[in-house]
């Protein structure tokens, strides 16, 4: 499974690339797309707020990760995305921590170059960005 | 001659059975307090090491650490035994253990040493501690002279597995 290494902060995530339909540069002097190709309002989040991230500091710029849904677009925004990887093996979450995350975003976790990184699972994140319930 | 033949085989075989009463504990400081863990369960004694936060999880459960390509969740004792909180310090410790199917890594603030004690010497835990330490307690005892408390591993799972 190819995932994608995601930076937010002094965090790092993975993800699957097949969550994500389109990877983008925002800068902050461009204005951001407003419409999706429907005609439907984007929707804009910023993951890393999303995680509980404290850090006020923006980036200069933000890498953009395109979800489409059924029914909506969601765009989550984080501070950059490095590298493709392909681990060799996705560790499931113990069951012990899993049962007691608030939210089930994440599919498992990674050891990679001795780092032990997170799975995101970025069709849920979006489902609920989409849903409002975050 | 055979009287004290006799003799030697009930005496070994008192032995025997003192031996078979003893296990063994991993002596832990938890707060200034002592806590003794079963030996049989404890896998490894790691130094500590930050681990990965898991967002949206409980405070009780400060992340994952990764051993030997095994993730265990970092359980931290003190809170779930209503203790002080220390920092990590040089010598705060990770003891990993598997009970059952269930593996973690406890947070401990130091460990004491490992020691055999025999079933008899573990009394009941005291009425008077509050009810949730008293759950995850499968008695005390004393050690040099300090009460020693001995953890329920059993029931440690059980209750991490309950909402928390």
């Amino acid at each position: 499974m190819l995932l994608l290494e995601i930076h937010i902060a002094d965090q790092c995530y993975l993800a699957p690339q097949t969550h994500v339909d389109h990877l983008s540069q925002l800068l902050p002097t461009t204005a951001p797309e407003q419409d999706d190709a429907r005609g439907r309002p984007l929707i804009y989040a910023e993951l890393g707020a999303l995680l509980g991230s404290q850090v006020e500091a923006k980036p200069d710029r933000y890498h953009a990760l395109t979800i489409t849904l059924r029914r909506r677009t969601v765009v989550l925004l984080v501070d950059r995305v490095e590298r493709l990887t392909q681990p060799e093996e996705v560790h499931p979450l113990p069951p012990l921590m899993r049962k007691h995350l608030a939210r089930p975003w994440f599919t498992g976790a990674v050891i990679l170059e001795q780092r032990l990184l997170l799975v995101l699972d970025l069709q849920r994140i979006a489902t609920d960005v989409a849903l409002g319930v975050v | 001659m055979n009287s004290s033949r006799e003799a030697i085989i009930i005496m070994n075989q008192n032995e025997v059975e003192v031996l078979a009463e003893i296990q063994e504990y991993l002596v832990v400081n938890l707060a200034d307090e002592h806590y003794a863990i079963p030996g049989i369960a404890v896998r490894e004694v790691m130094r500590w090491q930050t681990p990965t936060s898991v967002p949206g999880a409980p405070a009780i459960m400060p992340g994952l650490i990764s051993q030997r390509g095994v993730i265990f969740p970092v359980i931290d004792l003190r809170l779930i035994l209503g203790l002080t909180l220390n920092l990590a310090t040089r010598a705060t410790r990770l003891v990993l253990v598997e009970h059952d199917v269930t593996r973690m890594a406890l947070l401990v603030d130091t460990v004491v040493d490992l020691v055999p004690l025999t079933a008899k010497s573990i009394a009941p835990p005291p009425a008077a501690l509050d009810a949730q330490r008293v759950r995850l307690l499968a008695g005390v005892t004393t050690l040099e002279g300090a009460t020693l408390a001995v953890l329920n591993l059993g029931a440690l799972v059980a209750v991490l597995h309950e909402t928390l």
